[in-house]
C-alpha cells in the first residue's frame, strides 16, 4: 500500500531523514514513533506528496508521490500535528467543502458530510460553528475533513497531542473503527500509550533512520520484524514468544528445574516466570506438556503481549524483548 | 460551483456584508450630488474612479495576497494544499471569490462613473476607460494573490511566518505601475486639455512598434491585457507549485524573451543619435537585467535546490540534464540572456560608437553580475531577510560607493562602485572583481548549513514541517 525507498530529506540545516524505506501493508495501522525531531513529520508530509524527497521515492497503492502528487493528494487523508479549522464556518459548511475539494460530486457532498459527521461522532454539531468547538471536537471535525471522501489511506500525525483522556479513548475507539474498515492509518506519536490500542504494526524512527530493523508487526502474540518487501524477517531475526507461567507456590530451586527442561528463563518474581519460546505454536504445547510431566505445580500459562513501549525500548537497543530481564 | 469560490463567499460576503459595501458608492455618491449638484461634470466620474482605485487596485490586491497568506496563519493551508481541486479552480476560486465585495464597490463605483463619462465624452471614449480599469484591476489582483503565494514560499524556505505587511506587495504594484507608465510614455499618449469643453482627451499620435503603426490607445489597451493575462498566467503557476506540479521550465525563459521583444519593437526616438539595432538591444537587455533582479528577489533561498542545482552542474558527477532543468533558479534565464544582449550590444557599440562605449556596456553588465551576487550572498546567509533590506543596501552600495570614489579617488574614482564611462575599462575591471567576489560570498553562503535555534519554533508554529 505504502513504499518507501531510500528517503532522504534535506533541509538547509541539516538531513532530516537518511535513507528511510519501509513497506506498509494494505489495512495496517502502522504507529510511527520516535522522539521529537526523529523525522516523523516529515516522513508524513512526503508520504503525503506535500514535500518532494531530495533522493528516493514514495509510492502511496502504487502511485509515485513525485510522478503524480495530485493523484496522492486526491487518494489519501492528512491530518498535519498542528492543523486549522476555518473557524467562521460551520461544521456542516466545513464537511461540504472538504467534501467537495476532494472531489465529491456535489449531489453526494451533503451525504458524505453527514456520513462523515455520524463517523465522528458531530452529527448533532452540524450547525455550530468550527470555530466555537472544544479541542477535542475539532479534533474530530480534523479527522471528519481528512476521511469525508473515503481515503483508503488516512495520516494521522500526532493526533492526541493535547486532548483529555476521555478525547484520547474516544479516538482509539474512532482508529479502531475505521481500522476495521479496512482503511490503512499511519499514526505518528512521541507518546507510545496513545499507540498500544490500535496499531498493528510499528515504524521507529531515530534522527531519521529507522531503527530495530523495519516494520515491527504487532499481533497480539509477538513482535516481529518484517523487512522492507513486507514479508517476515529472515528466522534469525524472528523475535520469541514470552509466555507467564504462573506456579502454585515458590520454588527455591525453580530457575535450576526449568533450566534442567531446557527452557529459556527470561524472569522469575516469586512464583512465576516469564519464559521465552520459539515464535511457534507447537512449541506453546510442548512447553507446557513438559512442565506438567515434570511435576511441576503449574496453575496459569498466558502468553504475554508486551508493551509498545517495551517493544520500542528493545528494538531500539537492537535486543528482543524481556532480554536483560534475565533474574 | 467552484468550492473554493463557494467557500470564499461563504466566509467573506454573506449578504449582509454585500449589502453594506452597495451602500458605500450610494452614499458617495448622493453626498457628490449633494454638494456639486451638477456643476462640475467630472466630479461624479472623480469620485468613482477614486472609489474603483481604491477598491480594485488596493483593497482587491490585499484580498487575494490574504487569500493565501491567511490560509497559512489559520493552519489551512496544508489541507488546501491536499485538495483534489485542479490549479486553475483553485486560483480563480480565490481571485473570484476573496474579491466578491471589492469587486462589487468597484464595478458599481466604474459603472456609474461610466455612464456619467459616456455622457460628456462618448460611448467608445468611457468604454475604452472601462476597459482599462477593469485591465489594471485584473492585473493587480491576480498580482497581489502571485505575491501572496511567493511569500509563503519564501517563509516556508526561511523559516519563518509569512510578511504580515504587505510591502512585497507595494512593491510589486510601484513596479507594476511604472511598467504601466513606461507602456503608457511609449503610447505617446500626451494628455491635452480642452479647457473650454473641459473635456480631457488622450493624443492620437500614432505608435510606431516594429516598424508597423498602430493606434496608441487601441495598442496601450491590448498592452494592458497582455499584462493581466501573464499576471494571471503567473499566479496559476506559482499554484501549481504550492500543488507540488512541476511547471514547464520554459514559459518563464519564454515570457522573458517575449518582453524582451515586446520593449525592444519600441522603434528609436528620430532625435537621438543611437542606432536602431543598439537601440533595441538595450532595451531588451534592461527588461532581461530587471527580469533577473526580480527572479533572484522572489525565489526562495532555498539552499538545498541550489546545492542540487551546483551538483547537477558538476562535470565530475556526468552532467544530470534533468536535474538541471528542474533546480535552474529563475535568475538563470534572464541573466544569460542578458549578457548575450548586453554583449551583442557592446560589439554594435564598439563598431559605431568606440571602444569606451562598448566598455561601459559591458562594464553595466558585470556590476549587475555583482548585484545579483550580493542579493544572493545577502538571502542565502540570513533567507527571512526582507527584500525592500536587500535593495537598500544595493543602493547604498552605489551612493556610498560613489562617494566614497569621489572623495578619495578623484573623478575617476566612483568608475570602482558604479558603471562610469570615466573611465570605462577601470568600471568593467572593478565591476568584474567585485561581481567575482560576490558570488564567491555567495556560494559560500549556500554551501554552508543554515543552523539556527530560532528556526525549530518557528518551523513548529507554521506550517513547514516539525522535524
Amino acid at each position: 500500500m505504502i513504499d518507501a525507498e531510500n528517503v532522504v530529506y534535506d533541509y538547509s540545516s541539516g538531513r532530516a531523514l537518511r535513507g528511510v524505506s519501509f513497506v506498509v501493508r494494505a489495512g495496517a495501522v502502522l504507529a510511527l514513533v520516535g522522539p521529537n525531531g526523529a523525522g516523523k513529520s516529515t516522513l508524513m508530509r512526503c508520504i503525503a506528496a506535500l514535500d518532494a524527497p531530495t533522493e528516493g521515492a514514495i509510492a502511496v497503492q502504487g502511485i509515485d508521490t513525485q510522478d503524480d502528487p495530485r493523484a496522492i493528494h486526491a487518494s489519501l487523508g492528512y491530518l498535519p500535528d498542528i492543523y486549522g479549522l476555518y473557524d467562521r464556518l460551520s461544521v456542516r459548511q466545513c464537511l461540504l467543502y472538504a467534501a467537495r475539494s476532494r472531489g465529491v460530486p456535489s449531489g453526494d457532498a451533503p451525504a458524505a458530510a453527514e456520513a462523515a459527521a455520524a463517523r465522528v461522532g458531530l452529527s448533532d454539531r452540524m450547525d455550530s460553528l468550527a470555530g466555537h468547538l472544544s479541542r477535542g471536537l475539532r479534533q474530530r471535525l480534523g479527522i471528519a475533513q481528512s476521511l469525508v471522501h473515503r481515503p483508503r489511506v488516512l495520516l494521522l500525525d500526532e493526533p492526541a497531542s493535547g486532548l483529555d483522556p476521555e478525547a484520547r479513548a474516544s479516538l482509539s475507539e474512532l482508529i479502531r473503527s475505521l481500522a476495521g474498515d479496512g482503511m490503512t492509518l499511519i499514526v505518528s506519536s512521541h507518546i507510545l500509550s496513545e499507540l498500544e490500542d490500535y496499531c498493528s504494526e510499528m515504524l521507529m524512527l531515530r534522527e531519521g533512520e529507522v531503527v530495530g530493523g523495519g516494520v515491527v508487526r504487532l499481533d497480539g502474540t509477538a513482535h516481529r520484524i518484517v523487512d522492507a518487501e513486507g514479508g517476515q524477517a529472515p528466522e534469525g531475526s524472528a523475535q520469541p514468544v514470552l509466555v507467564r507461567v504462573s506456579f502454585a507456590a515458590p520454588a527455591s530451586e525453580l530457575l535450576d528445574q526449568l533450566g534442567a527442561l531446557g527452557l529459556s528463563v527470561r524472569r522469575i518474581e516469586d512464583a512465576d516466570a516469564i519464559l521465552a519460546l520459539p515464535p511457534d505454536p507447537e512449541a506453546e504445547t510442548t512447553t507446557l506438556s513438559a512442565l506438567v510431566q515434570a511435576g511441576l505445580p503449574v496453575r496459569g500459562f498466558a502468553l504475554v503481549r508486551p508493551t509498545l513501549e517495551e517493544t520500542y525500548r528493545a528494538a531500539a537497543s537492537g535486543q528482543a524483548f524481556g532480554d536483560g530481564d534475565q533474574a | 460551483m467552484n468550492p473554493e469560490l463557494q467557500r470564499n463567499l461563504w466566509l467573506d460576503a454573506p449578504a449582509r456584508r454585500l449589502i453594506g459595501t452597495a451602500a458605500v458608492p450610494a452614499v458617495v455618491f448622493l453626498l457628490v450630488w449633494l454638494v456639486d449638484r451638477g456643476n462640475h461634470p467630472y466630479a461624479v466620474v472623480i469620485a468613482g474612479g477614486a472609489m474603483f482605485v481604491g477598491a480594485a487596485l488596493i483593497w482587491a490586491p490585499r484580498e487575494t495576497r490574504a487569500s493565501a497568506i491567511d490560509e497559512v496563519y489559520a493552519r489551512t493551508w496544508d489541507f488546501q494544499r491536499t485538495c483534489a481541486l485542479a490549479p486553475w479552480t483553485l486560483t480563480w476560486g480565490k481571485l473570484v471569490g476573496a474579491t466578491a465585495r471589492p469587486w462589487l464597490l468597484a464595478g458599481l463605483s466604474l459603472l456609474i462613473a461610466f455612464l456619467q463619462l459616456a455622457s460628456i465624452t462618448s460611448f467608445s471614449h468611457a468604454l475604452f476607460w472601462a476597459i482599462v480599469a477593469a485591465g489594471l484591476g485584473v492585473l493587480m489582483q491576480a498580482s497581489g494573490l502571485a505575491v501572496g503565494l511567493i511569500e509563503i514560499r519564501k517563509s516556508r524556505a526561511a523559516g519563518r511566518p509569512p510578511g504580515a505587511r504587505a510591502l512585497g506587495l507595494a512593491i510589486l504594484a510601484l513596479a507594476l505601475l511604472a511598467a504601466g507608465a513606461i507602456v503608457w510614455a511609449h503610447t505617446h499618449m500626451i494628455w491635452s486639455a480642452n479647457l473650454q469643453g473641459g473635456v480631457l482627451t488622450p493624443g492620437r499620435q500614432p505608435l510606431v512598434w516594429w516598424g508597423a503603426t498602430y493606434d496608441p490607445v487601441r495598442f496601450a489597451a491590448v498592452s494592458l491585457g497582455v499584462f493581466a493575462f501573464c499576471a494571471v498566467g503567473w499566479a496559476w503557476r506559482l499554484m501549481r507549485i504550492e500543488l507540488q506540479l512541476r511547471n514547464l521550465p520554459w514559459a518563464w525563459g519564454g515570457f522573458v524573451a517575449i518582453a524582451a521583444l515586446y520593449a525592444a519593437g519600441f522603434d528609436a526616438n528620430s532625435n537621438t543619435d543611437i542606432g536602431v539595432l543598439d537601440h533595441r538591444l538595450a532595451l531588451a537587455g534592461a527588461v532581461c537585467a530587471v527580469c533577473a533582479y526580480l527572479g533572484a528577489l522572489i525565489e526562495p533561498a532555498d539552499a538545498v535546490r541550489a546545492r542540487q542545482f551546483l551538483a547537477a552542474l558538476n562535470p565530475l558527477d556526468g552532467l544530470d540534464l534533468q536535474r538541471l532543468v528542474w533546480t535552474t533558479p529563475l535568475v538563470a534565464k534572464p541573466l544569460a540572456l542578458t549578457f548575450i544582449l548586453l554583449v551583442w550590444d557592446a560589439l554594435i557599440r564598439h563598431r559605431d560608437a568606440g571602444a569606451p562605449q562598448a566598455l561601459l556596456t559591458l562594464a553595466t553588465l558585470a556590476f549587475v553580475l555583482r548585484d545579483l551576487g550580493v542579493i544572493a550572498a545577502l538571502r542565502f546567509g540570513r533567507p527571512g531577510r526582507g527584500d525592500f533590506g536587500i535593495l537598500m543596501r544595493l543602493a547604498l552600495l552605489y551612493v556610498v560607493g560613489a562617494l566614497i570614489g569621489r572623495l578619495f579617488g578623484g573623478a575617476a574614482g566612483p568608475a570602482l562602485f558604479i558603471p562610469s564611462p570615466t573611465p570605462a575599462g577601470l568600471s568593467l575591471v572593478a565591476g568584474g572583481v567585485q561581481a567575482g567576489a560576490a558570488w564567491v560570498w555567495a556560494a559560500w553562503r549556500i554551501a554552508q548549513p543554515r543552523v539556527s535555534a530560532k528556526v525549530e519554533p518557528v518551523l513548529r508554529s507554521e506550517h513547514a514541517p516539525s522535524i
